[in-house]
């Protein structure tokens, strides 16, 4: 039994839970864990799902409104955990120390997403965790219709809702 | 300007972009309900040819986005500068969108900071035929002489200008279109700030650079472009308490 937190994603399309690697990712676990328990991932949406690619979330309301989130985190992208299939990863700018709230789960082993050089074009996604149970609720998800929602592309036509996020001890 | 402001250029709007208008218009929706302060500094419109013309004759396209333009100032203060497009874009038209016109080059005071703004043609000092042309159309008598034509006679000259300033542009080279870094460390030394937001360059980038040993910051709005570019293109910079944020643009994770 691995002592890595998880954190229970409940959404409107079922649950799942997540393995967090806190030693491997201990900016980004702590950073993700503090967003968890203030509530600010309660309420909301995927709201940007590419079948093949990843599903984005954590950083809209269902109506698109972005939410006011703390200072950025650096990128932890150098430790050596992939953007395989399943896995979390931290969403963000172009500008690679830029992350806050928004967070995406690979639905493919997206090897170009990985680090490679501390560069603004190599930096990739720093990968802090992974669903460990409802994989097929990720199954469901990344395959539903999406559309242009005025600014934003791919948004689903169904809104896809955190309904809660919690530790789960 | 406490708060939450919101910064985009070169939006370029036309009446043969309804994709990209449609996208403007839901941003100023956004920047009503989110933003405390917004400000476009320039290119907003692909030309201009004077504030009565748009005022008195405004084409359906033009009055839909000046009325959205009217709601968002009702909301929030907003402030519009001028571009090389939109250059003649001037007072009586901040008036009556209830806006505030901007000068060219601004010290703007935010919660990140003070920011040397401006649109960022005058950057661009290694495109001599172009600041040569500046110089003439930003001359008052001459801008004047052109308000005084005929709105007829106003728009064929402008797409003269248009299809000559295309031609040449054609046969520059790609780095005489962007800005001249002389120019840059120029702005920033005598200014003595140390951040920076233009448009204009259609680059958009957060650049760092050391001026006399100082540490700058630039950052370089998008254009917007949803109706002929794939993912579309556009953007802008939020400025919080200590935090600059290009949003918008490209959201990242892109696909392979």
């Amino acid at each position: 039994m691995s002592t890595n937190p998880h954190v229970k994603l409940q959404t409107n399309f079922g649950d799942m839970v997540i393995e967090l690697y806190q030693e491997k990712a201990p900016k980004t676990v702590a950073n993700f864990l503090k967003y968890t328990q203030e509530g600010f991932y309660d309420g909301t949406i995927f709201h940007r799902v590419i079948n093949n690619f990843m599903i984005q979330g954590g950083g809209f309301e269902a109506d698109m409104k972005q939410k006011p989130t703390h200072d950025p985190i650096e990128n932890e992208a150098n430790n050596g955990l992939k953007n395989d299939k399943y896995t979390l990863a931290m969403a963000r700018t172009s500008d690679p120390h830029s992350a806050t709230a928004q967070f995406f789960i690979n639905v493919a082993d997206n090897d170009f997403l990985n680090f490679t050089a501390p560069t603004s074009n190599g930096w990739g996604y720093a990968v802090f965790g992974k669903v460990i149970e409802g994989t097929d609720v990720v199954d469901k998800i990344k395959a539903v219709k999406t559309g242009n929602k005025g600014f934003h592309q791919d948004v689903p036509v169904e809104a896809v809702v955190i309904e809660k996020a919690t530790v789960v001890e | 300007m406490p708060g939450t402001v919101w910064l985009a250029s070169d939006i370029h709007l036309g009446p043969q972009v309804p994709a990209t208008q449609a996208a403007f218009h839901d941003f100023l929706d956004m920047a009503g309900r989110q933003a405390d302060a917004l400000v476009l500094c320039g290119d907003i419109f692909d030309a201009w040819v004077g504030d009565d013309a748009a005022l008195e004759a405004a084409p359906p396209w033009l009055a839909a986005t000046l009325e959205k333009l009217r709601q968002t100032a009702s909301l929030i203060p907003l402030w519009l500068g001028r571009g090389n497009r939109d250059f003649l874009l001037g007072g009586q038209l901040a008036r009556s969108l209830g806006a505030h016109l901007l000068p060219d080059t601004v010290r703007l005071h935010t919660d990140a900071g003070d920011i040397l703004l401006s649109h960022g043609d005058e950057y661009c000092t290694a495109d001599a035929s172009y600041q040569r042309f500046r110089r003439i159309v930003r001359t008052p008598w001459i801008q004047r002489l052109f308000l005084s034509l005929s709105l007829k006679r106003r728009l064929r000259i402008a797409q003269y200008a248009r299809q000559r300033s295309m031609a040449a542009n054609r046969h520059k080279q790609q780095d005489i279109m962007d800005v001249a870094p002389q120019a840059i460390a120029s702005a920033f030394r005598s200014s003595g700030l140390g951040l920076m937001v233009h448009g204009h360059t259609h680059r958009p980038a957060r650049h760092e650079l050391l001026v006399d040993g100082r540490a700058c910051t630039r950052y370089v709005l998008p254009d917007w472009d949803y109706d002929h570019s794939i993912p579309p293109r556009g953007g802008w910079l939020a400025i919080g308490h200590g935090t600059m944020e290009l949003r918008g643009a490209s959201p990242q994770p892109q696909p392979q």
